[in-house]
């Protein structure tokens, strides 16, 4: 074989990995560089013949591809790197949710093909959407538009802010007056709209009236936290079992029969109610991470 | 990268800098000394031009003025780093004697 047509071919085959531009310029000085490095090995050893001294050769520089790729610039990272197991994580655990939820139709009798081919796949929207959103920022961030600087969100941690107080008054206040006066409101509205807002009389005996307990639980913590003028171990454990009853209650709510009478009422509001159940998850999960990723002094030796 | 940008304050091309680095007890593999090179020709600190008179065609570097001046300043780094090294090493080889 002719080693220069080996050479050749195989600074064509890194040319077409390379940009187009740089094609050119790069493929002359790597043809130069290899038939130099040929010479020298030829000169050296008269063992093997040229051919496959070339072959050899080559087959040490690397293939086509890492070759070129030693003359590519790094690209920016559309995931930074502290950032690729969460969004690893996060991506997978979207799908999931989505299939738990669509999944149980097929063991109501729906066909698998059915479902693969409706939700099943179409719940890869949620890992495209994370992709794109990432490359948008990262792209940002690699001209300059967007950058990051940390300053301290509250020197004492500890500390109670009394707006959040405030807003658990009124978050308290509106949730039970709306609880409490719904059927008022109800009876109130002319028809048909009262039929599609009608209450079960089981949620509103059994399950509604949990919630205003919940809120005025969550609200008699906050006010011994507001009165003490800072967060302790025991409140922060206290609130976050108030955020388990609101999960457990939510999942009652959602599974323990009808909220509203009217069947398509009833499926848009737990709809909402589930995204709520999500939220309040996910604000547990992010409170618990705040938790551990605190400096703790080791015990002493006993 | 210090020991590449000292070998072309004269114009030098690939293979020949190769053999220079490897004079000067620097060997460095072919596969990342071009792509150094353009990458360096790339930040503006190299200049770069083809010479086809004699023999094939070869690309010769030589330093940019931006690069003379970076030289000048890696230098100075580099003999303050080796100073405080071996002032390092030379306080731990007392200390342990």
């Amino acid at each position: 074989m002719d080693p220069s047509k080996i050479i050749e071919a195989y600074v064509a085959d890194v040319m077409r990995h390379l940009p187009r531009a740089a094609r050119n310029d790069i493929g002359l000085e790597l043809r130069g560089l290899l038939a130099e490095m040929l010479s020298e090995r030829t000169g050296s050893d008269s063992c093997e013949s040229e051919g496959e001294l070339a072959i050899g050769m080559l087959r040490e520089f690397g293939t086509p591809e890492e070759t070129a790729a030693r003359y590519i610039e790094p690209a920016f990272p559309i995931v930074p790197t502290h950032q690729t197991k969460s969004f690893a994580l996060l991506a997978i655990a979207g799908v999931l949710v989505q299939w738990a939820v669509s999944l149980p139709a097929v063991f109501a009798g729906q066909p698998v093909s059915e479902w693969w081919f409706g939700k099943g796949l179409g719940a890869l929207w949620w890992p495209g959407f994370m992709a794109l959103a990432a490359l948008a920022s990262s792209w940002l961030r690699h001209k300059g538009y967007y950058t990051r600087t940390w300053s301290p969100p509250r020197v004492d941690h500890e500390h109670f802010d009394r707006r959040i107080l405030i807003l658990a008054l009124f978050a308290f206040a509106t949730g039970t007056a709306v609880i409490a006066s719904l059927p008022l409101i109800i009876a109130w509205l002319p028809e048909p709209q009262a039929g599609f807002f009608e209450l079960d009389q089981g949620f509103l005996l059994f399950r509604a009236p949990l919630a205003s307990i919940l809120w005025l639980g969550q609200f008699g913590l906050l006010y011994a936290v507001q009165a003490a003028d800072r967060w302790t171990g025991v409140t922060r454990r206290l609130a976050l079992i108030c955020d388990l009853l609101w999960v457990a209650l939510l999942v009652w709510w959602l599974t323990g029969g009808p909220i509203f009478r009217l069947e398509a009422t009833d499926g848009f509001v737990k709809s909402i109610l589930g995204f709520v159940l999500l939220v309040v998850g996910l604000s547990m999960m992010v409170r618990v991470y705040r938790q551990a990723t605190r400096i703790r002094v080791p015990a002493a030796p006993a | 990268m210090l020991a590449v940008l000292c070998h072309l304050r004269e114009p030098q091309y690939g293979y020949s800098l190769r053999q220079a680095l490897v004079e000067g007890g620097m060997p460095m593999e072919e596969g990342t000394l071009y792509p150094l090179l353009r990458r360096l020709e790339s930040q503006g600190l190299l200049a770069s031009e083809w010479q086809v008179s004699d023999g094939p065609p070869r690309r010769y570097y030589q330093l940019s003025p931006a690069g003379r001046q970076l030289l000048i300043e890696l230098m100075q780094a580099w003999r303050s780093l080796a100073a405080s090294m071996d002032k390092i090493l030379k306080e731990n080889e007392n200390g342990s004697e």
